[in-house]
């Protein structure tokens, strides 16, 4: 392991820690604590405050991501589907890397997660702001029988696992957006991408990418729309990082296979029970063209139904957004 | 990786009726199996590939296109066999992302496998890949635009 990687394993705990005592327990010199330390810096972005004569002290403690603690969050009944567990230090995007595993053969089952995405994505080619050793970057290849076709309500299943996930883990008032966005107080609090590949018949291979913000600090200016995180909504002590992956990747697991079996339509209660804007005016962005109606619900297939003056309409694709008027509806 | 932990997964995996699973932490690899008595774990060395990426073997090719619909404009007096329609309704895209290098140009030569374009639909990225292989003769749709089932996206010859 790097040693800036292994003396971040030490000060991940918030303490303060000597550069003598850490040379002694890496068997390093303490210039080259020294220089691991200020790698830790500017390669990863990290606040380390450093005393002379005192030692180093990490701004804020990091709780990185641990493969036991993730295993153990995840029900003993779930655990035989994972077939393999890879935790990234840092990696283009978690989504990427197994969209290039999954053409080499890698099994459905196998969860990635990384510390930092240095190329993280969500909807097309826009951004994913990645700070190291918070929030999750997580995503799951899973195979299915099934054709791309039959597979466009898959998003929203994989929505209502996250956000069961969240809620299992404290986060009250967790609302779906169509087709997948998930908002604490009408805020981006987390998102899914999901990609896909495969025979028109299937099989397909997918990818569900998950993106939950649970400390963003000074990152969070990146970003361009409101957003929630986990030390607001639950405060930094209120939730554990490791658990809530394993939380996500249960969750992830069971739609796969449920969806699978049973299509949509199983989760379309719940997806409905968590749409604030379900049976309000909305207004979708198609292209060029906003058509206004009110939301009256989602077909079997994922599709948004529109009632419009010209009678209700469905809407699958395109760079579709749902935006309430003015004022919004809560 | 440190021997506790490999005894924390190794307990963890037996409460569980896993067979095997492999774990993977930076440079750290372990593999757990469950087929020999007492879950030998077996360790993977540090800096070797993952165990998963021999040379893809190329999908074999679909055996057909979908049913034609009626083709029309540009496409229209194009061989069939040589047309990719897009298998679903959606937004085109020609990149990975806005900027980047598109998959494909005219002219270029493609195989079985290749990834052409991407497809959004509910904000889910299809990624076309090539059933059969040739030279990418036209492309038939702009770079953001919508498209339809069916609809003729590139000519490969």
């Amino acid at each position: 392991m790097a040693t800036y990687r292994q003396v971040l394993r030490i000060l991940a705990d918030g303490e303060r820690h000597s550069g003598a005592e850490l040379a002694q327990t890496l068997g390093v010199s303490r210039a080259a604590v020294w220089k691991a330390v200020r790698k830790a810096e500017t390669s990863l972005g990290l606040q380390i405050e450093t005393q002379r004569g005192r030692g180093y002290r990490l701004q804020a403690p990091l709780d990185l991501l641990d493969s036991a603690r993730i295993l153990e969050a995840i029900e003993p009944s779930q655990r035989r589907h994972l077939a393999r567990i890879e935790i990234h230090d840092e990696i283009d995007s978690t989504n990427s890397h197994l969209m290039r595993a999954a053409r080499g053969g890698a099994a459905a089952g196998t969860l990635c997660l990384a510390e930092r995405q240095s190329a993280g994505r969500g909807r097309h080619g826009r951004s994913w702001v990645s700070p190291y050793g918070s929030n999750l970057y997580l995503s799951l290849l899973w195979r299915f029988e099934l054709g791309p076709a039959q597979l466009g309500g898959l998003s929203l299943a994989a929505g209502t696992a996250v956000a069961a996930a969240l809620s299992a883990e404290g986060v009250a008032e967790i609302g779906l957006k169509w087709p997948n966005d998930i908002l604490w107080r009408g805020r981006k609090l987390a998102g899914l991408l999901l990609e896909l590949a495969g025979e028109a018949t299937g099989p397909s291979q997918v990818v569900i990418g998950v993106g939950v913000n649970t400390r963003l600090g000074a990152a969070g200016t990146a970003i361009d729309q409101p957003w929630a995180d986990l030390d607001e909504i639950l405060g930094a002590q209120g939730y554990d990082r490791n658990r809530l992956a394993g939380r996500v990747a249960a969750r992830l697991l069971g739609a796969v296979a449920r969806y699978a079996q049973d299509g949509l339509a199983p989760f379309l209660a719940e997806w409905e029970a968590r749409d604030p804007y379900l049976g309000a005016p909305v207004e979708l962005h198609l292209g060029e063209r906003r058509i206004v109606g009110r939301h009256a619900g989602i077909t079997e297939q994922g599709a948004l139904r529109l009632a419009t003056t010209a009678g209700v309409q469905t809407f699958l694709a395109g760079e579709v957004s749902l935006r309430p008027p003015t004022g919004g509806p809560r | 990786m440190d021997i506790r932990k490999v005894k924390k997964l190794i307990e963890l995996l037996e409460q569980s009726d896993v067979s095997e699973i492999e774990i993977h932490e930076g440079e750290e690899s372990v593999r757990i199996s469950r087929n020999n008595p007492g879950a030998q774990p077996m360790f993977i060395q540090a800096g070797m590939p993952p165990g998963f990426m021999p040379a893809a073997a190329p999908p074999a090719p679909a055996a057909s296109h979908p049913a034609t619909g009626a083709s029309g404009g540009v496409a229209g007096d194009t061989p069939e066999e040589n047309l990719v329609r897009s298998p679903m309704v959606g937004t085109f895209y020609r990149s990975p992302s806005p900027g980047s290098k598109p998959f494909i140009e005219e002219g270029q030569a493609v195989k079985v496998g290749d990834t052409l374009c991407i497809i959004e639909a509910m904000k889910i990225l299809n990624q076309i890949e090539c059933e059969r292989a040739g030279t990418v003769k036209r492309i038939l749709v702009e770079n953001g635009q919508p498209v339809e089932y069916n609809q003729p996206i590139f000519v490969i010859a």
